[in-house]
């Protein structure tokens, strides 16, 4: 007897089908799983013998052998137990599927035959609708995850017995219901810039940061605000589009980050240790994982104490801020993970974080300084547009009745600002200010003599670096699609040569 | 100017770490001559030294011709002096002390070491308008033909040796540790300056690291090389102190620098107006105090305080005024002034490039000094 059954797994982000062959032949009992299966399972004999014990089912005697096609393909996870279960109710006569003979079964098993959630779902799904998929039978707990797939029918199932009642049509099965998507950018209790007192300047700094997708450096002593600030970037951040929000999903989901979710409405915000490995945040280990910088995709990735950073893993984030997505490598296929993030990092003045701290002296030599600086490579610092340092706010500010200008408030500006940009860049292959280069920096960012008087100057009286030419110039770009400027004026350069404070000498010299 | 004999047995003897001018008084005491303890070193071994093992040991295997003159030969080789304390050349100054260095090494420039010297020292975790108050007078001081000593230490001797420096003057750092290593190590474009236009000095022999017991008793060498000691800003615990306790030990004198509207630490600077010290505001002051001519015709009238720059629009105005009271963060100045922050920035950017403000650590602005 034989019988066959469909799903699908996962490499990376991007879901295969899996068919699932079940033999039954008379003979002494024993099962085998062939195609390559791992750990996981193989295990799930165990639990599919239990649990169809105990939902009341026969396990069938003789020789069982379950294949799983592609025979090339990993399969991994605790993904298949509901698919092998129905399989073997079908080859051992219990069930017939009829009118589901083509359906896609995604679940693990307990042993008293409830189904449990999986990680991954939303991608699977997404993929089987491609794939042209009819129908999909998958744990109750995921199915809010999957709601916001349309063009296909989607089954939750509690238990072995209730898909069993479904397949065999005694039972009617509840479809999901496909759910409107809606962004929910600014919720009640985020961090919001009408909670944060005083800090005008880096509030401003972090309004132009985003309206040019440029990535921000923030400097200042502890305590300064730092991190707050940088938790309320994504209130700012313009609303995310339904394939946004689907994409982001889809990595959380492969990454078990979803948390009872259905879908992602909100930018993430990841911000991992400085003790993070480079894996940890690029993505890998065994299982090729979404690392941080893919769980930040849409959003921002936050590293505070940027210095106390391993530098193999700050070499690491090159790529993905070069080309926002990032290939995992394992030991015998590659998975790629969009990584497209705004990137805010944090760190101290110096060693004792009270350099140029109006009330605390600073015990730090320049020696020390400059060698605690210098642990941040320049690729990586060619790479952050807006460096800013944050001063400690003073009693008053903290206590200060005033009414702070709200995110939403600021948020559409940063819109406007935004949709210049993408009009702007239509058909260029970019769509931020942050990602001018070569022509189209010189084309975009011209000044007129006046402008580049001023530029000339600054560099000569400042003594700026080289590097921070082209950095100023997207910067002061920027400030003027704020102001909805088409000319770069003087007042947008002088503002921009503001946030270049780690280029300037007085810096530990 | 090659060393005598005599000189050679006294470097020997002196260059031994630990061995002072106290074990040259102790041979003289117990009738021993330098040559004598060369050519028997059995004889160090004298109760009247107290020599330690080690100290023994170093000399008796030094106790060579050809090995000292390898050695000097090194020395030299390096661009390094070696003035005893017999030497014609060793400071007349120096040589009124109690106990003084018994053997001196410099580099630079400077060989010879006048009667019109004047140490300059004070803190080093120092205030922007005390460092440029220190620079300010180290350069009228050298402006006047007055040799500036100072340590070559962080804050008020690097400015004040920069001071000096830039105002074509002479200058002379004592060290705490060999004349060959530079320490701090940010100020090697400064030692490189003072060894073009001045003199590098220490007792301690080159190679010599710096040591925490080893700047307490440098700062005797800057008191007693010079006529009088200026303190600019100083805490109560800054090493400058001990200078000053020295100057007064070997009656020199000890004169203040005016703390004009600085805001850093000047306990010191109050603890010894108290006591009498002579506050200074121009050089002409000590120039006068000692009846010195000045060399060239000095001009240091202190600058005016600054005028009001033209051209400033009513906005930078506005922040000119603010900073006329002090140094602002720009966060401060965004509240004060009741202004966006981006017509802050855009202010303070243009009034920086037209040098009427400076950028500070810490998103700091003040007015350029």
């Amino acid at each position: 007897m034989l019988a066959s059954v469909y799903s699908g797994g996962l490499n990376g982000l991007e879901g295969y089908a899996v068919h699932i062959e079940v033999d039954c032949a008379a003979g002494l009992p024993y099962w085998e799983i062939v195609g390559l299966p791992d750990a996981a399972v193989k295990e799930s004999k165990e639990r599919v013998r239990a649990a169809l014990r105990n939902s009341g089912f026969e396990y069938p005697s003789g020789r069982i052998i379950v294949n799983m096609a592609p025979a090339d393909m990993r399969k991994e996870g605790p993904i298949y137990d509901l698919a092998i279960a129905v399989g073997v109710l079908k080859v051992s006569g219990q069930l017939e599927a009829g009118a589901y003979s083509e359906a896609l079964f995604f679940g693990e098993l307990a042993l008293n035959g409830e189904v449990r959630p999986l990680n991954g779902i939303l991608p699977m799904v997404i993929d089987a609708k491609e794939r042209g998929a009819q129908c999909v039978f998958l744990p109750m707990q995921n199915a809010q995850e999957a709601s916001y797939i349309e063009g296909i029918r989607i089954v939750p199932v509690s238990d072995l017995k209730q898909l069993a009642a479904i397949l065999s049509g005694t039972e009617q099965p509840q479809v999901v219901t496909p759910e409107t998507f809606r962004s929910l950018q600014v919720q009640e209790g985020m961090a919001d810039f009408k909670y944060i007192k005083g800090q005008a300047q880096a509030k401003r700094a972090m309004e132009i940061a985003v309206a040019g997708n440029h990535n921000i450096l923030l400097i200042g002593a502890p305590g300064a605000g730092k991190t707050m600030l940088a938790r309320a970037i994504p209130s700012i951040m313009p609303d995310l589009s339904f394939e946004e929000a689907l994409e982001i999903t889809k990595i959380h989901s492969v990454a078990g980050e979803l948390h009872g979710k259905a879908i992602v409405t909100t930018r993430p915000f990841r911000s991992p240790h400085h003790s993070a490995s480079a894996p940890a945040l690029i993505g890998g280990s065994a299982k090729a994982r979404p690392g941080e910088v893919s769980l930040a995709h849409g959003g921002v990735l936050f590293l505070d104490e940027l210095p106390e950073f391993k530098r193999e893993t700050l070499e690491a984030l090159r790529q993905p801020l070069e080309d926002g997505v990032v290939s995992v490598a394992r030991v015998n296929a590659k998975v790629e993970y969009p990584a497209d993030f705004m990137l805010a990092a944090s760190m101290n003045p110096c060693p004792c974080g009270y350099y140029g701290d109006p009330e605390r002296q600073c015990r730090c030599t320049p020696h020390q300084i400059s060698r605690y600086l210098a642990r941040i490579s320049s690729p990586l610092l060619d790479r952050i547009d807006l460096h800013l340092e944050v001063s400690r706010p003073t009693y008053q500010e903290l206590g200060s009745r005033a009414e702070e200008e709200s995110s939403e408030q600021v948020k559409k500006r940063v819109d406007a600002a935004r949709k210049i940009q993408l009009e702007r860049y239509a058909g260029k292959g970019i769509f931020s200010n942050s990602q001018l280069k070569g022509n189209l920096l010189m084309q975009y960012c011209a000044l007129q003599p006046s402008a580049q008087a001023l530029l000339k100057n600054a560099f000569e009286v400042m003594q700026l670096s080289a590097r921070a030419h082209n950095r100023i110039l997207m910067v002061a770009r920027t400030i003027a699609d704020l102001e909805g400027c088409e000319q770069i004026d003087e007042a947008h350069l002088a503002e921009a040569i503001q946030y270049r404070t780690l280029d300037r000498k007085y810096w530990g010299a | 100017m090659p060393l005598t004999t005599k000189e050679i047995y006294w470097y020997w003897l002196t260059s031994c770490p630990g061995v002072g001018i106290g074990s040259v008084f102790a041979a003289a005491d117990a009738g021993f001559s330098l040559e004598q303890l060369f050519y028997e070193p059995e004889l160090l071994d004298n109760s009247a030294f107290r020599f330690t093992p080690d100290m023994r040991k170093n000399l008796k295997e030094r106790a060579n011709i050809s090995r000292l003159l390898e050695e000097i030969e090194m020395h030299e080789r390096k661009g390094i002096r070696i003035c005893t304390a017999i030497s014609p050349e060793y400071p007349q100054m120096l040589k009124d002390l109690w106990r003084p260095p018994a053997t001196l090494y410099m580099k630079g420039r400077l060989t010879q070491f006048t009667e019109k010297s004047i140490a300059m020292v004070g803190s080093r975790h120092v205030s922007r308008k005390g460092a440029a108050a220190a620079k300010e007078f180290a350069g009228q001081l050298a402006e006047s033909g007055i040799t500036v000593v100072s340590g070559m230490a962080r804050g008020i001797d690097t400015q004040s040796h920069w001071g000096a420096l830039d105002a074509g003057g002479q200058t002379i750092a004592v060290l705490g540790c060999g004349v060959d290593v530079i320490y701090p190590q940010e100020n090697a474009d400064l030692y490189a300056a003072i060894c073009d236009n001045g003199a590098i000095i220490s007792e301690y022999l080159p190679g010599t690291e710096p040591k925490a017991q080893h700047f307490p008793l440098r700062n005797r060498i800057i008191a007693g090389l010079s006529q009088g000691t200026v303190l600019g800003e100083a805490g109560l615990r800054s090493g400058a102190n001990i200078t000053v306790n020295y100057a007064c030990d070997y009656n020199r004198d000890v004169f203040v620098l005016h703390r004009g509207d600085g805001d850093g630490n000047f306990e010191t600077v109050h603890k010894l107006l108290t006591m009498g010290a002579f506050e200074v505001t121009n050089a002409h002051e000590i120039l006068d105090y000692y009846g010195w001519n000045a060399e060239k015709t000095a001009k240091f009238e202190r600058k005016p305080a600054a005028e009001k720059p033209s051209g400033l629009d009513f906005f930078q105005e506005g922040i000119y005024n603010l900073l006329l009271k002090g140094d602002y963060s720009m966060q401060q100045m965004i509240e004060l002034l009741h202004q966006p922050a981006s017509k802050v920035s855009t202010a303070l950017t243009m009034m920086e490039l037209r040098g009427v403000v400076e950028r500070l650590p810490g998103n700091q602005f003040g007015l350029k000094l």
